[in-house]
C-alpha cells in the first residue's frame, strides 16, 4: 500500500487519470478537495504531499475526504484520483504479528514485512446463499458463559458492561480456548491506549498462541481517520482467513469507542447530527460491519467467522444508544454486571440478563439438559435469595437450595487465566449437582475441584473417562443418573490417578 | 461580463474582489454623497472599471451601489480559474494572446492562474475544473527518452 501510494508516483497518478483537487477546507481529519469530477466514494486520493485518504462523500462542489496521516494536509495541497479503493493487506504471514489498520508494523522497530496480497477493506457482506446454519458450539472456557449463554460458531455475540468489570479477561480466555483449538483469532484494539494493546501481546506471548492470533491496533492518539478504520480491517484480515477454510474469531474492542469517532468524523464533514449528535448513517456502519462475520458455505464445509463486538456502557445502562443498536444488529449480548463484579462474582456475567438467540441451537442434548435445568435452578435460587432479605425462618428446602446456589455460583468463580474443557465443565457440575460435595464446605469442594481440574489436564486417563460418560450420554438425566450411581467409584478412581502423581513426583524430579 | 475584459488572471480577480470590498466598506461606513470620489479614494486600481459599471446601470444613490457592488462579489466569486504552469513568466502580450484563445475556446467567463515551474521546460501543465493535461516539453523529451532506449535496448 505504501509503495503503492508514495509520495513519487502522484504525478503518474495525475497523468494517468487527468484530474487534479485543491484542498479548499481543513477540519482535520476531514479535508474538502475541490475538482477530481469523476472521483468515486471509497476511493484513494493521494496528495502531492504524500499522504493518503479515503473518499467519503461527493458533492457537485466538493469531495469529501478522510486523511489518515497524523499531521493535517495544508491548504492549497494537489490531490489525484487513483481509481483504487481503500485496500490492506492481507496473508498468513500476518500471524503473529501486531499491525495498524493500514497494514503497516505498529512498531518501528519490526517492520512489517513485503506483502503480495491486498484486499479492499469495504466489500458487501456474502448474501444468504452463501451462508450456513450455525450448528457448531463455540467453546469459550469459560464456565459461566458456556453453560448459561452458550455461543455458535459463526454468532455474533456483544459482550457489555461498564468499565473493569472483566470484559477483557473474557475475550482473552476465549481466545486463549479458541486459538489452542486452531481457531485464527483477530484482536481489534480501537483507539486504545498502547499499554493496553502491548498487554494483549504480552498474553498472547506469554501463552503460547502468538501463531495463531493478529492483533490490528489504533491508539487514541492516532488519526481519527485511522481508528475508524480499525475493525474494519480486522473484518478484511478475517475474510482473508476465512477464504482460507479455517474458523476465525474476531474481537472488536469497542465499537462505541469507534462510533464516537464516527461521531467526530461526521460532524467535521458537516453530516446532519442525528439523535446524541451520531450521524444518521451510525446503524448503518455497525451493521454493515458485523453482516460480514457469519457461518459460510465452502466447498470443505462451513466455515465461520465469530464476531465478537465490545461496547461499554455507563453505570450498567445497557439502553443507551449505540449499546441498543448493537444489540439489534447482533445475535445475543452477554452482560457483564458491576454489581455483580463487585460482590466478588468473577467472571461477573449477569446470566439473567444475558441473551444468546443461537448458541443454544448448537448444544447436545446433554447441554440442552443441563442448561434448562441450571437456568431454572438459578431463577429459582435468586427468588430465594431475595425472599430470605425478609427475614423469615427457612425450611429445609428453603436451606437446600441456598446451599447448592452457592456451591453452583462458586464453581462458575473461575481465575482470568483459567480455561476449562466443555467435558470437565459438565461433570464438575453433574458431580456438584449430585450432592457429592454437600457435607463438606464451599471452600473444601473448591480444593477438591481444583485438584480434579489438575488431574483432568495433566492425565489422559481422566481426560477419556469424562469424555465416555459425557459422549455416551443421550441426555442429561441419563448422566446425571449414572454419576451419581458411580461418583464414589469415579473419584476413587480419581484419587488414585492423583495418589499415583503425587508418588511419582520426587522420582520424577 | 464586461468588466472582465479588463481582468485576464487570477491575481488581478483578486486585486479587484479586495477593492470591491474597500469600497462597499466605505459606501457604508461614509457619510458623503460623492460615490464617485469614495470609490476612487477605495479603490485606486480599479476605480474608472467600477464607476463605468455603475453609471452603465444608472445607479447615483448609495444604496443602490452597494447592492450592485454585493452582486458583482457574487459574481466574482463564481467565476472560475483555469491553472497554468509555464516554465517561465508570461509578458503582458503572451497573458493577452493566451486569454484571447481561452476565452474564445473554452470560457469567456475564465481567468488565467499562472504558475512558474522551470522544470517543465516549454509548453505548460494545464487544470481546470479539476481536468488535467500535461503538455510540457519535459514530458515529450521523457517519451522521447523511453523511445529511444526501447530502440537502443538499453
Amino acid at each position: 500500500m505504501s509503495s503503492q501510494f508514495s509520495k513519487d508516483r502522484f504525478e503518474e497518478y495525475l497523468e494517468k487519470y487527468g484530474e487534479v483537487g485543491v484542498v479548499e477546507r481543513v477540519s482535520y481529519p476531514i479535508v474538502q478537495v475541490k475538482g477530481l469530477p469523476t472521483v468515486r466514494p471509497e476511493e484513494v486520493v493521494l496528495f502531492e504531499t504524500g499522504e493518503i485518504g479515503h473518499v467519503t462523500t461527493v458533492t457537485p462542489e466538493h469531495v469529501g475526504v478522510l486523511t489518515f496521516s497524523e499531521k493535517p494536509v495544508k491548504l492549497g495541497v494537489r490531490a489525484a484520483r487513483t481509481s483504487t479503493p481503500l485496500q490492506v493487506p492481507v496473508g498468513d504471514t500476518l500471524l503473529g504479528k501486531s499491525i495498524d489498520p493500514l497494514g503497516r508494523s505498529l512498531y518501528k522497530s519490526k517492520p512489517s514485512g513485503i506483502y503480495s496480497d491486498y484486499r479492499p477493506i469495504e466489500v458487501l457482506p456474502l448474501g444468504i446463499s452463501h451462508r450456513a446454519k450455525i450448528t457448531s458450539t463455540l467453546e469459550t472456557g469459560v464456565a459461566v458463559v458456556d453453560m448459561m449463554v452458550p455461543l455458535g460458531m459463526g454468532q455474533r455475540e456483544l459482550v457489555i458492561g461498564d468499565r473493569k468489570t472483566g470484559k477483557t479477561n473474557f475475550l482473552m480466555q476465549t481466545i486463549l480456548n479458541q486459538a489452542k483449538k486452531g481457531t485464527i483469532c483477530i484482536y481489534a484494539g480501537i483507539g486504545k491506549k498502547k499499554t493496553d494493546i502491548l498487554r494483549v501481546e504480552k498474553f498472547f506471548e506469554d501463552s503460547g498462541i502468538r501463531d495463531k492470533t493478529c492483533i490490528v491496533g489504533s491508539s487514541s492518539t492516532d488519526s481519527a481517520g485511522v481508528i475508524y478504520l480499525t475493525p474494519y480491517t480486522a473484518m478484511t484480515l478475517a475474510e482473508y482467513f476465512k477464504d482460507q477454510g479455517q474458523n476465525v474469531l474476531v474481537i472488536l474492542d469497542d465499537l462505541s469507542i469507534h462510533a464516537k469517532f464516527h461521531r467526530e468524523i461526521s460532524l467535521l464533514g458537516r453530516a446532519f447530527p442525528g439523535r446524541n449528535s451520531y450521524p444518521g448513517d451510525i446503524f448503518y456502519t455497525h451493521a454493515r460491519l458485523l453482516e460480514r462475520a457469519g457461518n459460510f458455505k465452502s466447498d470443505k464445509g462451513p466455515v465461520s467467522i465469530t464476531c465478537l463486538p465490545v461496547a461499554e456502557t455507563v453505570e450498567g445502562d445497557i439502553s443507551g444508544y449505540i449499546q441498543t443498536n448493537l444489540m439489534s444488529m447482533t445475535d445475543g449480548h452477554i452482560f457483564f454486571d458491576k454489581d455483580l463484579f463487585t460482590e466478588g462474582r468473577r467472571p461477573a456475567v449477569n446470566f439473567f440478563l444475558s441473551v444468546t438467540r443461537v448458541g443454544r441451537q448448537t448444544q447436545t442434548p446433554v447441554r440442552q439438559g443441563l442448561n434448562r435445568e441450571l437456568n431454572s435452578f438459578l431463577t429459582l435460587h435468586g427468588k430465594t435469595q431475595s425472599f430470605v432479605h425478609f427475614g423469615a425462618e427457612l425450611s429445609e428446602g428453603v436451606k437446600t437450595t441456598l446451599a447448592m446456589g452457592d456451591r453452583v455460583l462458586d464453581f462458575f468463580n473461575q481465575s482470568p487465566e483459567k480455561i476449562l474443557d466443555m467435558d470437565l465443565q459438565i461433570m464438575l457440575f453433574c458431580l456438584i449437582w449430585v450432592g457429592t460435595w454437600s457435607k463438606v464446605s464451599v471452600e473444601q469442594t473448591r480444593v477438591e475441584l481444583s485438584q480434579i481440574t489438575n488431574a483432568y489436564e495433566t492425565n489422559t486417563e481422566i481426560k477419556e473417562l469424562f469424555s465416555e460418560y459425557v459422549s455416551s450420554a443421550a441426555e442429561f438425566n441419563g448422566l446425571l443418573g449414572r454419576i451419581s450411581a458411580e461418583s464414589q467409584q469415579l473419584l476413587a478412581q480419581i484419587s488414585k490417578v492423583l495418589d499415583k502423581k503425587i508418588a511419582e513426583g520426587p522420582k520424577n524430579g | 461580463m464586461k468588466l472582465l475584459k479588463e481582468v485576464k488572471t487570477y491575481e488581478r480577480l483578486q486585486h479587484l474582489m479586495t477593492e470591491v470590498d474597500s469600497v462597499n466598506l466605505a459606501l457604508s461606513g461614509d457619510t458623503s454623497e460623492d460615490i464617485a470620489a469614495l470609490i476612487e479614494e477605495s479603490a485606486p486600481s480599479f476605480a474608472p472599471i467600477l464607476i463605468v459599471h455603475l453609471s452603465n446601470q444608472n445607479i447615483v444613490d448609495k444604496e443602490s451601489a452597494i447592492a450592485t457592488l454585493t452582486e458583482l462579489t457574487e459574481a466574482l466569486e463564481g467565476i472560475e480559474s483555469l491553472e497554468l504552469t509555464l516554465a517561465f513568466e508570461p509578458t503582458e502580450a503572451v497573458t493577452n494572446t493566451l486569454y484571447s484563445w481561452v476565452a474564445e475556446n473554452v470560457d469567456k467567463n475564465v481567468v488565467l492562474d499562472f504558475r512558474r515551474n522551470p522544470s517543465i521546460m516549454s509548453g505548460a501543465l494545464v487544470s481546470y475544473k479539476g481536468k488535467y493535461g500535461d503538455f510540457s516539453g519535459a514530458k515529450d523529451l521523457k517519451e522521447a527518452f523511453v523511445g529511444l532506449r526501447k530502440e537502443l535496448k538499453i
